[in-house]
């Protein structure tokens, strides 16, 4: 019997605890239709929370609720767009510009390490100077 | 009559504008002094009157006059003197005339800073900056004038007063701090526009462009610096950066200013990527058009817009202006723009350098595409969707974690090239440091983000200390110095370097404190008077509900005991409610207001919000959140200040230059 009472103890317990991380889950990827400036964890918007809560309480999952305040205010209402068809450019074109950043970088490196050995094929670089001799050289000049 | 005092200033300034313009360029084409010495003496003049109009219109809100529609719409009687002031800035027509005012501040440093120095250049120096000044002057003269008078018919006895978030001491400076990096950046745009077009660019351009650079950069970074501050204790969601439109607005020069200026020190040292620079500096100015654009176009939600305007057609035309000025020039000077000299290796600090501007460059474009990606979403699909500060932090903390990295990396590379051999030698210690750290945070339990940033914070810091202790003790031995002087002149003889190394040092502290945000908890509730509720390890009891009149609003004020798990009490809390111009007939617009009371300690902040009261059943509802570590960022904010502040005096070196 009180092992009985215990299981039930801890269910409820972790039940709850798993019910307030998917409340604040859902209240961190929802914007609250206010002024559209934060999200409802954030910006708070006692309507929705309460909504919610009891949304979660009743046992409707994630999926469920964000498409019931879709439904009622579009997809303005979600605080990161559905990543499919257009919206895949938000995420896409900073790795684009990423790419194309590294890769010029890289090309420019490229070609100018290589005139530079071009110009200087005997290295006169600072790598044959021990660490702690370059930065007392550096030191130095500006004694 | 003051008004209109004020409105003629304003109307001089736009005439003279334009006849500065007008004779230097004769001057440029037929080299005549006097029509130089002309133009700069219109120019001197046009920012006097600026001045002299800004100053009315700080005289006008501090009578209350408020035949004037701004000081009527912005103050109101009960309104604080200081606040008086700070309304100067709190609407558009205001805020435009204060972007004028500094602007002219900056102008006539400059001007008469440079006159001997930059002859050749000042011409162009001086059309650049007055033709920004003429943008404005046109905007605060025909399209949102703040002299204009009431429209009533009958005598206004009181004005709609400022908006209680406004009313803050942080607002007194965040915004002023803003405009000073905002503005300020027209200045080295106007030195680099003249070095292109006259072909110079000498050591003291580098010089004066730099300590430009590094003062508006500063300025812009204290003034997001205090934005976060002032988010964070006014708008009580416990937070200090939301991703908000114009929050991005800021921080986007900020990061291409950053970039630039760590390229710039290569510039300086071995005169290469003066092209690279410049493209960094035009955008990084154009950045600061466009984000005022942003606060004024009315295209975005967002808590900092002025009512959606006219203005954002005129600002998008000038920022094209800009960029096709700008970039065509650029253009015509890549030859005179191109470096001799060449990037030897892949691992040298300059590719470090390198490295580190494409990711800034990369983040701020993040920034920039998340920040209009609903605008352009709308255009393509026609649907309106919100991309919200969970987005942001999805692209953006990967990217800055890398920037993390590399402020670690940078320093251990050597100018030029770095050997493997010491490449092994200068990373052991501090790498073996990150990986203990990452060890001993995975025993404890910690993973993802939380663990790669502090793991990446041990390792910069660690590369930080052993560049001083390295320093210190080469001047020990060759100076024979004792470690206090050794540090004290190793500071004096390289203030940018070692000013840098402090600046990194606030910037691992800050992500420290931003890493904080991830063990945040936080719990609402309501208490009656003698109440109990708890979080984490601490008890919150309601002592007292009190109720006080005050001149410009009414305040329910909430006692509540704080104890810890001893039972011990801490302190009193003392947030409010507050209910701003409740005298108002008009109940829409009485303005409630949570004051929120902070309990602060090294490690957490203990942050008490009074949510809501119910009078009838005598309930007062709360936010409580615990916030670890978050005065860590302010922390590493001032010694980031600290840094700048080093790096800004001029060495012993420099100013013999």
């Amino acid at each position: 019997m009180k092992k009985i009472i215990l299981i039930t103890t801890c269910s409820l317990l972790f039940g709850s605890i798993n019910q307030q991380e998917l409340i604040k889950d859902i209240e961190k990827s929802l914007m609250a239709p206010c002024c559209w400036s934060g999200t409802v964890n954030d910006h708070g918007h006692s309507e929705l929370e309460q909504e919610i809560q009891s949304m979660v309480e009743a046992g409707q999952t994630k999926d469920q609720i964000m498409n019931h305040y879709v439904r009622i205010y579009g997809e303005r209402i979600l605080a990161i767009p559905v990543a499919q068809g257009f919206n895949i450019m938000a995420w896409l074109a900073p790795i684009i510009i990423a790419i194309i950043g590294i890769t010029f970088l890289v090309l420019y490196l490229k070609s100018s390490t290589s005139k530079s050995l071009e110009l200087d094929s005997i290295s006169t670089g600072d790598e044959s100077i021990p660490y702690n001799e370059q930065i007392e050289k550096e030191l130095k000049e500006l004694d | 009559m003051i008004p209109v005092i004020g409105g003629l200033a304003l109307n001089l300034a736009f005439g003279l504008s334009i006849v500065t313009i007008i004779l230097l360029s004769f001057h440029l084409r037929t080299g005549d002094n006097r029509l130089y010495f002309s133009g700069q003496r219109a120019a001197l003049a046009v920012s006097l009157l600026s001045f002299f109009a800004t100053f009315v219109l700080a005289q006008l809100l501090m009578v209350s006059n408020f035949d004037v529609d701004y000081v009527a719409h912005y103050t109101s009687r009960e309104t604080p003197t200081i606040y008086k002031i700070t309304a100067l800035w709190a609407g558009q027509s205001g805020s435009l005339l204060f972007w004028l005012f500094i602007l002219s501040i900056y102008a006539v440093i400059a001007i008469l800073q440079n006159q001997r120095s930059q002859q050749k250049l000042m011409p162009w120096v001086i059309i650049v900056i007055t033709t920004v000044q003429l943008f404005f002057l046109i905007l605060v003269n025909f399209v949102t004038n703040p002299f204009i008078p009431t429209e009533a018919d009958f005598v206004v006895v009181n004005g709609l007063g400022l908006n209680p978030l406004l009313q803050n001491a942080t607002m007194a400076i965040h915004p002023p701090m803003l405009y000073l990096g905002f503005v300020g950046f027209t200045i080295p745009f106007a030195f680099s526009i003249a070095a292109m077009a006259k072909k110079e660019m000498n050591a003291l351009w580098m010089k004066t462009v730099r300590v430009w650079l590094l003062f508006v950069w500063l300025m812009l970074s204290i003034g997001i610096i205090l934005g976060g501050w002032w988010a964070y204790q006014e708008l009580g969601w416990g937070g200090y950066w939301a991703w908000d439109p114009v929050e991005n607005a800021s921080f986007m020069p900020w990061l291409t200013g950053t970039a630039l200026m760590h390229s710039i020190i290569i510039q300086e040292k071995k005169n290469m990527l003066k092209f690279w620079n410049m493209i960094l500096i035009i955008i990084t100015f154009t950045l600061c058009i466009f984000g005022t654009f942003l606060t004024r176009s009315g295209i975005m939600s967002s808590v900092h817009s002025f009512t959606a305007s006219s203005l954002g057609p005129i600002f998008l035309g000038f920022v094209f202006f800009i960029l096709i000025v700008s970039f065509t020039l650029l253009f015509y000077r890549k030859t005179f723009l191109r470096s001799e000299k060449r990037i030897e290796s892949f691992t040298s600090r300059e590719s470090g350098f390198l490295f580190n501007n494409v990711v800034f460059v990369v983040m701020c474009f993040a920034v920039f595409w998340g920040t209009l990606f609903p605008v352009i979403s709308e255009a393509v699909r026609g649907t309106k969707i919100t991309v919200g500060a969970p987005f942001f932090n999805q692209i953006n903390i990967p990217i800055g974690l890398v920037l993390l990295l590399l402020t670690g990396v940078g320093p251990l590379l050597v100018w030029r090239r770095t050997s493997r051999q010491s490449a092994v030698r200068n990373f052991m210690i501090p790498v073996s440091v990150g990986l203990m750290t990452a060890l001993i945070l995975f025993i404890f339990n910690m993973r993802g983000y939380v663990l790669i940033s502090f793991t990446l914070s041990s390792f910069v810091l660690t590369t930080i200390l052993i560049e001083f202790a390295k320093g210190i003790r080469s001047r020990m031995r060759s100076q024979h110095e004792n470690v206090l002087v050794a540090f004290w002149r190793l500071m004096r003889k390289n203030r940018s370097r070692y000013g840098g190394y402090i600046v990194h040092v606030g910037i691992v502290l800050m992500f420290v404190g931003f890493t904080g945000h991830a063990f945040n908890s936080e719990k609402e509730f309501g208490l009656k008077v003698g109440e109990k509720e708890h979080l984490d390890n601490y008890q919150f009891e309601l002592l007292r509900l009190s109720e006080e009149e005050r001149p410009n609003h009414y305040a329910y004020i909430a006692d509540l005991k704080l104890k810890d798990s001893d039972g011990k009490t801490i302190t009193i809390l003392h947030p409010e409610k507050r209910i701003y111009f409740h005298r108002s007939p008009d109940p829409n617009r009485r303005q409630p207001h949570s004051e929120l009371d902070i309990y602060t300690l090294l490690n957490k902040d203990i942050y008490s919000i009074f949510n809501a009261i119910d009078t009838e059943k005598g309930v007062a509802y709360f936010k409580i959140m615990i916030n670890p570590l978050v005065n860590w960022v302010w922390i590493g904010g001032y010694i980031f200040i600290f840094g700048t502040l080093i790096a800004l005096f001029p060495s012993k070196k420099e100013s013999v230059v």
